[in-house]
């Protein structure tokens, strides 16, 4: 696949992935970021490093984006989602969606993401106060 | 060919658990995906339960009735966190 889809470990560029998706018969972009947070329900978090199964979550992810363009009339979908070790603030994922009017690209991007976080092969070590751990809470 | 062991990838969590990025698992193949989940669970119970534990077979989620011959490429694949 093209860049649509890619695991990185460099930081991600938000305008890049939204360049992606841009097309003449799309009046619709949005783009969602996924940005790592300070804290947890009880802790300060000092980083985080992330984790994947690559050549499956690669493989995931193209699944997604081709369930997406089933389901919705989008025109371009793109999601890329970090490696290795991220400070405060920085992107841990981006995904962008066009489409020719705004509610598909909504949906669309949510659904992209919800389904990442349930399937994709990719996993969080929080680096907190007491001590760090892998993330796998899953109901 | 009958065998008596399966080489089997762990990552983050899993891999926690397990204590290696890669296991020899000793399970008589062909096995189900089913079977192999029961045998992890004895042999590493903090991978915790059925519902937590899913398994990859050739880089794919399986069902639980998939026949595992024993030259796919296996993976433990704890409830997931990423985004």
């Amino acid at each position: 696949m093209s860049d649509l889809v890619k695991l990185s470990k460099a930081p991600l560029d938000v305008e890049y992935c939204r360049k992606l998706i841009e097309d003449p018969s799309a009046g619709a972009q949005t783009v969602f970021c996924g940005a790592v947070r300070n804290h947890t329900k009880t802790e300060k978090v000092s980083r985080l490093t992330y984790e994947a199964y690559e050549p499956m979550a690669i493989r995931e992810l193209e699944f997604i984006l081709d369930r997406t363009h089933n389901r919705w009339p989008i025109v371009k979908a793109c999601v890329h989602h970090r490696l290795g070790t991220l400070q405060i603030g920085e992107l841990a994922v981006v995904v962008a969606v066009s489409s020719a009017h705004r509610q598909t690209a909504f949906e669309a991007c949510m659904y992209i993401i919800d389904e990442l976080k349930r399937d994709v092969p990719i996993w969080k070590r929080e680096y907190l106060e007491s001590g760090a751990k892998w993330i796998s809470d899953r109901p | 060919m009958l065998n008596s062991s399966l080489k089997i990838l762990c990552f983050g969590p899993a891999r926690a658990c397990t204590g290696s990025a890669e296991i020899n698992f000793p399970i008589d193949v062909p096995c189900t995906v089913r079977d192999l989940r029961s045998a992890l669970l004895r042999a590493y119970p903090a991978l915790g339960d059925r519902d937590t534990v899913r398994i990859a077979v050739a880089q794919e989620y399986s069902t639980d009735d998939r026949t595992i011959q024993g030259d796919e490429e296996i993976a433990i694949i704890l409830p997931v966190s990423g985004g």
